[in-house]
């Protein structure tokens, strides 16, 4: 009996070895991820939903933007044209916008491109779509047409002329309105998605280059499949996209996208700027090309002034003056970042730096000290600052670094349990919160930053209560597009350090060896628009 | 008598089920923050009022439970929620089908490996106590569990990944794929969870099989003539394996849903991190069913480790009549 149980342990352990030794000696190479023309792509974000009510983050809306497009887009001098539409024309008071569609281009369930399926999103952007509860977005297309609450409001102020023809009527001029059209999260989805509670979670038909394959139960993987009847053609007049599949891998941790990159298991990943130590190394890899786009997404404080201490200047101007913003972008980039002393980049219109010779918001330790001292006398209080987090470490590491400067200003300072980005985001626009730390000014236009400056209910920082009349200039701003208006209601943000610049920061997109780009997409060493939410990958292959 | 005391253990297991479930589900419940506002932030009151009546907080939390006792025990353990609310998420049996079969791999092969080397060593030691080569592994193993398992798996990316090019640094690769990559990208994770294993499983086992060395069978063993090898792996192993049970069914109850860390670093996607996004994102009814099988599991796994005793201690089996 013993025999016999021994030789059986024998035959088995000898067998699991064999088996073992057998199936790694099939593997030759490690680099899973090169096979010719499927393309993947690491990301930090997991899966999220992308209907028109979701509100995914960047690196979501990258990949969503390859399945679908929008009618218009931003061109590499900042200026909105037409995409998916062909023309755009507006009335010389900006109140009604007549849209005409390219024709014959196609929905990947079959479905033509028509003012009807426009007119099915825009009621879907405004909240009017039963499947589709009203969300983030729904603000802004609310702002821009008037408070649309019923398909009869709808009916007078989205009304298709044509097939391919659809007019907007909007209450008050809007001379930036193609620019709701031209946003990553506007982009199109066919009729029969938009009556899909599924819309974007695990399906949803674009006109993009690629088709969904697999998306929403595996949170960490999406798999594109190339969209073979895609409208547009290369440079070279072949077919687009070039790649047969595009995979968006989740990986987290920022030094395995790198390592993923080296070892070929990704061909291409995404960066942001406070990745800084990553990016770093990773333009000294060999094997790494690192892209870097335009340093024009400023993160600020957004000072809750309609509360304790912050409804107090001084105590806002203590902050502005006491944030070292030198150190500030050295701590959170690395040096991959801009101290960030105006809004956006010099074409922003919320940019007030005179072509970068001007600091808006100058860091000034011995200013901070005065101030807090001037808070003290007013309110007979020392000044007390409590930060808020998110759970993630480069909150955690931002924000004690932003205390510590407050604390050698004279103030005190404290941070807040770390709550999700989500929760942090909810408590900010409720002022719950002395702070928050947002993005709202990138790019070249000021459609995003607009939504929070004037009479939307994204309150952010109680600005339009403790000074409605600066909200009204913004107003006008908007509705007149005049940039010297913009100069003067940024003059008073500053001025009034209602909202607080910090840095500002490019995005990054690093590829393997195997990756071949075409079009001149992306010169060596370029700084092009395209490195963003909106990044084409439709002309990009990978070698085996 | 034994299919009574079998039942006893189940009745047992079920109680302690029932009571774990049900804790689950007020502590959930206790969470600060209202999951409305979570999951759908900028609803209107309506679809608030919709979405609150589908998550059942609306309800008792008595009726609540029952409902979603119901419902697992149907294997129905509902939907990641989705901002289109009921209908528009994916349901959570889906996920699990892709996390749940890298979270067993993983923990499988990660005991399998510890135990394999755990075993010998840990008798060794035993058996060579308080000599100069017992002290100086024992200090190794020591100094090698003290070693958090992040900071050994990135060490191992970069040696055996980045360095030598021997292995992928991340990914899961499903053995139906292609077993070979399957058991390439399983490596790094096992070898980063199994060090400090393997370290705790023969501290264990050295010390069971010191007091297990002193017991008269041992001595009447030697006397019979029969060799080292043959006494300590026949006589000696199996009653001094109680304690190396026990740690290794918790082992592998929490190897489940506790190896988060490094299936982040090593992208492996399994049910850790599901439950962690699930935390992160408030998805209740998620974090409700996925806490449950972690429940069902460690109950298994002691249950498992019961009958075990048993089988490998005739003295266990005895006293049990």
């Amino acid at each position: 009996m013993r025999v016999i149980r021994g030789s059986w342990h024998k035959k088995v352990a000898l067998a699991a070895a064999v088996t073992m030794v057998t199936s790694l000696g099939q593997i030759a190479p490690t680099n899973a991820a090169s096979k010719a023309n499927n393309l993947v792509i690491a990301i930090s974000e997991f899966d999220s939903g992308w209907c028109l009510q979701d509100s995914p983050g960047g690196e979501q809306i990258l990949a969503k933007n390859q399945v679908t497009e929008t009618l218009m887009t931003t061109n590499d001098k900042g200026k909105t044209v037409p995409y998916l539409a062909k023309s755009v024309e507006n009335s010389a008071d900006f109140k009604t916008w007549k849209l005409t569609l390219r024709e014959g281009i196609m929905f990947h369930d079959g479905e033509e491109l028509t003012a009807a399926t426009v007119a099915a999103n825009a009621a879907g952007n405004l909240g009017l779509n039963p499947v589709i509860p009203a969300a983030l977005p729904a603000i802004a297309w609310q702002d821009a047409l008037g408070g649309v609450t019923s398909l009869a409001q709808f009916a007078a102020k989205v009304q298709p002329l044509s097939k391919y023809v659809i007019q907007f009527n909007l209450p008050a001029p809007r001379p930036l309105f193609s620019e709701l059209w031209a946003g990553g999260r506007a982009s199109l989805w066919s009729s029969k998605t938009l009556q899909n509670k599924q819309c974007g979670q695990t399906v949803g038909a674009g006109t993009g280059p690629f088709k969904i394959q697999s998306k929403g139960v595996d949170k960490a993987k999406t798999v594109l499949e190339a969209n073979t009847s895609y409208w547009r053609k290369g440079a070279d007049g072949k077919s687009l996209p070039k790649a047969k599949t595009l995979t968006f891998l989740t990986i987290v941790d920022g030094s395995q996208r790198r390592n993923a990159l080296l070892k070929g298991q990704a061909d291409m990943a995404t960066f942001g700027s406070t990745g800084g130590l990553v990016l770093n190394e990773m333009k000294k890899d060999k094997g790494i090309t690192l892209f870097e786009g335009p340093r024009d997404t400023t993160w600020s404080f957004h000072l809750n002034s309609a509360a304790a201490p912050f409804n107090s200047k001084n105590a806002r101007l203590a902050f502005s003056f006491g944030l070292d913003r030198e150190a500030l972008a050295k701590v959170v980039a690395k040096g991959n970042a801009e101290p960030g002393y105006c809004f956006g980049a010099t074409y922003h219109p919320y940019n007030l730096s005179n072509g970068g010779k001007k600091k808006c918001a100058p860091s000034d330790l011995a200013k901070a000290k005065q101030y807090v001292a001037a808070y003290q006398t007013e309110t007979g209080k020392q000044l007390a600052i409590v930060l808020p987090t998110t759970e993630s470490q480069e909150s955690i590491k931002l924000n004690q670094a932003v205390c510590n400067m407050m604390i050698k200003a004279g103030a005190t300072c404290t941070l807040m349990p770390p709550v999700t980005a989500t929760a942090y985001i909810l408590r900010g626009f409720a002022l719950q919160q002395q702070v928050s730390n947002f993005n709202v000014v990138f790019g070249y236009s000021s459609s995003f930053a607009d939504l929070f400056s004037r009479k939307t209910n994204l309150e952010l920082s109680g600005f339009r209560f403790t000074n409605p009349g600066l909200a009204a200039c913004f107003q006008t701003a908007v509705e007149t597009n005049s940039k010297a208006k913009y100069q003067e209601c940024v003059g008073v943000l500053h001025g009034d350090a209602y909202w607080v610049p910090a840095w500002t920061e490019a995005t990054f997109i690093a590829s393997g060896k195997n990756v071949v780009f075409s079009d001149g997409l992306l010169p060596s060493g370029g700084k092009r628009r395209e490195i963003d939410a909106k990044f084409d990958f439709a002309t990009i292959t990978v070698s085996g | 008598m034994k299919f009574l005391g079998a039942g006893l253990i189940l009745v047992r297991a079920l109680v302690v089920l029932f009571l774990v479930t049900f804790m689950i589900t007020v502590l959930v419940r206790l969470l600060p923050g209202d999951p409305v506002d979570t999951l759908m932030p900028f609803a209107t009151d309506e679809g608030r009022e919709q979405l609150r009546s589908e998550l059942g907080l609306n309800i008792n939390i008595v009726q609540y439970y029952f409902r979603w006792l119901g419902d697992f025990v149907r294997g129905d353990f509902g939907q990641w929620y989705a901002s289109t609310g009921d209908g528009g998420g994916v349901p959570i049996g889906q996920m699990l089908g892709v996390a749940l079969p890298r979270s067993l791999f993983l923990m499988f092969y990660t005991m399998v490996f510890s135990l394999a080397l755990a075993l010998p060593i840990g008798i060794f030691l035993g058996y060579r106590a308080d000599t100069r080569i017992d002290r100086t592994i024992s200090n190794a193993m020591f100094a090698l569990s003290s070693i958090p398992s992040f900071a050994l798996g990135l060490s191992l990316v970069y040696i055996l990944g980045l360095r030598l090019d021997l292995l992928p640094v991340l990914g899961y690769v499903p053995f139906t794929e292609s077993p070979g990559e399957h058991f390439k990208s399983m490596v790094l994770p096992v070898l980063s969870l199994s060090v400090g294993l393997i370290a705790g499983f023969s501290r264990l086992l050295r010390v069971d099989t010191i007091a297990t060395l002193r017991e008269d069978f041992v001595t009447m063993a030697s006397s019979k003539g029969l060799s080292n090898g043959w006494i300590l792996w026949r006589h000696v192993l199996r009653p001094s394996s109680a304690t190396l049970m026990t740690s290794a069914a918790l082992q592998m109850g929490g190897l489940i849903g506790g190896a988060v860390v490094i299936e982040i670093i090593f992208a492996l996607n399994g049910f850790g991190m599901l439950l962690n996004t699930a935390i992160v994102t408030r998805q209740y009814l998620a974090i409700q069913s996925l806490v449950a099988l972690i429940a069902v599991a460690f109950i298994f796994f002691n249950l498992v480790v019961n009958v075990l005793y048993a089988v490998v201690d005739p003295r266990v089996r005895s006293a049990r009549g």
